[in-house]
């Protein structure tokens, strides 16, 4: 096609395709069947002032690619081959194609440089509009920089990130020992405190006046209440702490065992629990038994005078078990809602019962650490329904 | 806005005043994230915003605060690694400056969803240029401004850049651009615009304030 084309044109006309050329691949060269330089694009006179027409091609070039012989037939025979061409004994090359002209005798290397780095633009005194607009190969040079950049900003955020969490791992050992400080080698003390204010009370009770006893019976209490705390505090620790695997557990019959356990309390309150088809999934065995329980200990202990009534019930989802323990006790406002689970955080009004606010919160490292969610709803004297969640996809096992 | 643009500011502002202004200044932005990733696009609000929160925590007006930025744009771009590209968009002043709609073409491919400005430059004589700022955006006139004036200390070009038409007024901004090279002998930097604190090469022209909260 192309040929049949050129047939129509003479040589005179060509010049002015010559000029388009020139416009368009401002790289281009055009040789004779002598392989004499005809026409070079205009930015080879900026890259070396020696460039100019009557040379011979290959005073200046030299073919990388294809393996061909530099004569005339050997560039007609790779006309639909992709060439590299390299500046004699310069870094520079070029990648483009041929066009043979063979009547008229010329081909046509239409081309650009290859930019690997902008070193190459400074050295040969390229700049950005020496491109053809449509010539995208600059833009790789942006791009490449682009990437770069992305990729050291990506290093230096993990980097951050690693040190954040080494930083993370070590504050949260010493937060684990300072529990287990607190918990344990507190203890000790604490229980002399108290054995030898009772020792007081015992021995001295009749020497001291009314108001002095008073005062002892608010250290007594105090460090009972200071005893309970740590002892809570010890078993949010041993939740931490804990390092075990995951098992397949039959909930339905850990919902009957955990019953059985709490059968005292449960005839006491007149209690009664509802649940069926619970299903077997893969759990941690110790900690999921603590969540339920806390759960029904907390149902069973904040009951109205209706006899209390808790029923568990269960639904898989997409990528979780759920689960919610509903309840006809005394319920709370819903701003506590974030709250309770927090630890030593306890709904207003709760001050008349028993405990210290540990449970919620171990019940909520327990859910974490299974990968889940928990959350409440709730109203005033009209109970509550915890509802929790338990990934599908645990690893086997967690630290 | 490109996040780059952001970090940009974020660089700025560390560099001058410290992490701890930068935390008052994201606060007071009511940032959500306090880093920005080159290549992730983010509202162009929070672009202003940040400006708006330097303003106030720095007690400087905002143009003064952009056009700095401007300024330290063409050192950020080139420690971004751009160093390299801002070498071939242009040996000379005016011919940067012509180039710059090339430039944003090209970042264009790489970066897609740039929404670049456009500037049509006009060389009066070989020392006076008329700068058209076409842009998308409103409010950024200071910071073509500072950035025209940050190409000009890349090329040791003493530059004064006078706003003769605006956005408001006729849908861009036009720039009389005057420069001439720096002497390198004289050290003695010469009054750019009546409202610029002078300043050295790389040196943010409001880290004076330095300590301000
Ligand atoms: C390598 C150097 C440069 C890079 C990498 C660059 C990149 C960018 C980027 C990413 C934006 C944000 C646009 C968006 O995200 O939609 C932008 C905007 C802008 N650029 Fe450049 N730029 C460079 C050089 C310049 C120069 C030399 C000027 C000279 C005046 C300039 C003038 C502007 C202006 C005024 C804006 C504001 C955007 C607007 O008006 O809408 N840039 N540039």
């Amino acid at each position: 096609m192309r040929k049949e084309n050129v047939h129509l044109v003479n040589l005179e006309g060509l010049t002015k395709i010559f000029q388009l050329i020139d416009q368009i691949f401002p790289f281009h060269i055009i040789i004779n069947r002598e392989l004499e330089i005809v026409q070079l694009g205009k930015n080879f006179k900026k890259i070396d002032e020696a460039f100019a027409v009557g040379n011979s091609f290959k005073d200046h070039f030299e073919i990388i690619k294809p393996t061909i012989e530099t004569t005339f037939e050997g560039f007609s025979n790779k006309e639909k081959e992709a060439f590299i061409l390299s500046l004699n004994e310069e870094d520079l090359n070029f990648k483009g194609e041929v066009v043979v002209y063979e009547e008229e005798g010329i081909i046509l290397f239409l081309g650009t440089p290859i930019i690997s780095n902008s070193e190459i633009f400074v050295k040969y005194n390229i700049s950005l509009s020496d491109f053809a607009a449509y010539d995208s190969s600059p833009d790789f040079l942006f791009s490449m920089q682009a990437q770069e950049n992305s990729y050291r900003e990506i290093k230096s955020l993990v980097k951050e990130l690693q040190h954040n969490k080494t930083k993370l791992l070590r504050s949260n050992s010493s937060l684990q020992q300072f529990a287990y400080v607190a918990s344990h080698d507190l203890q000790s003390p604490l229980r002399t405190v108290v054995s030898f204010a009772q020792l007081l009370e015992k021995k001295y009770g009749q020497k001291i006046d009314p108001i002095g006893k008073e005062y002892l019976d608010f250290i007594i209490v105090g460090t009972k209440r200071m005893q309970q705390l740590i002892n809570d505090l010890l078993e949010y620790a041993k939740v931490e702490q804990m390092q075990s695997n995951f098992e397949i557990v039959d909930i339905n019959m850990l919902v009957e065992k955990i019953t059985f356990d709490l059968q005292f309390d449960i005839k006491k309150q007149k209690a009664k629990f509802e649940f069926s088809n619970l299903p077997s999934i893969y759990v941690n065995l110790t900690l999921i038994k603590q969540l339920f329980q806390n759960l029904f200990t907390n149902a069973i202990k904040f009951r109205q005078i209706d006899d209390p009534i808790i029923k568990i019930e269960f639904e898989e989802t997409a990528d979780a078990w759920q689960f919610s323990v509903k309840d006809n006790g005394i319920g709370f406002a819903m701003e506590d809602g974030k709250k309770i689970f927090e630890i030593f955080q306890r709904a207003v009004g709760l001050d008349s019962y028993e405990g210290t606010g540990i449970g919620l919160a171990i019940c909520k490292r327990v859910v974490e650490k299974h990968k889940g969610k928990i959350w409440v709803e709730s109203e005033l004297s009209k109970g509550s329904t915890f509802y929790f969640t338990i990934s599908k996809y645990l690893s086997s096992s967690f630290k | 806005m490109y996040g780059i643009v952001n970090k940009g500011i974020r660089d700025m502002v560390i560099r001058n005043h410290g992490e701890l202004v930068w935390e008052k200044i994201i606060t007071e932005a009511g940032c959500q994230e306090d880093f920005f990733m080159s290549m992730e696009v983010y509202d162009d609000s929070i672009t202003y915003d940040l400006v708006g929160a330097a303003s106030k925590i720095l007690r400087t007006p905002a143009p003064d605060i952009l056009v700095a930025f401007g300024e330290f744009w063409m050192i950020f771009t080139a420690t971004e690694g751009y160093g390299n590209a801002l070498q071939i968009a242009g040996s000379t002043f005016p011919q940067f400056l012509d180039q710059l709609d090339d430039l944003h073409r090209r970042l264009g491919t790489t970066y897609r969803e740039l929404i670049p400005p456009s500037f049509v430059c006009e060389e009066i004589d070989d020392q006076t240029l008329i700068l058209q700022y076409h842009s998308h955006r409103k409010g950024l006139t200071s910071l073509a401004i500072g950035i025209v004036q940050g190409l000009g200390k890349k090329f040791d070009m003493e530059v004064e850049v006078q706003l003769i038409k605006k956005q408001e007024d006729i849908g861009y901004d036009e720039f009389l651009v005057k420069y001439i090279p720096i002497q390198k002998e004289t050290t003695k930097e010469p009054n750019l615009n009546s409202k610029q604190p002078n300043n050295e090469k790389g040196k943010c022209p409001f880290s004076e304030f330095r300590g301000a909260n």
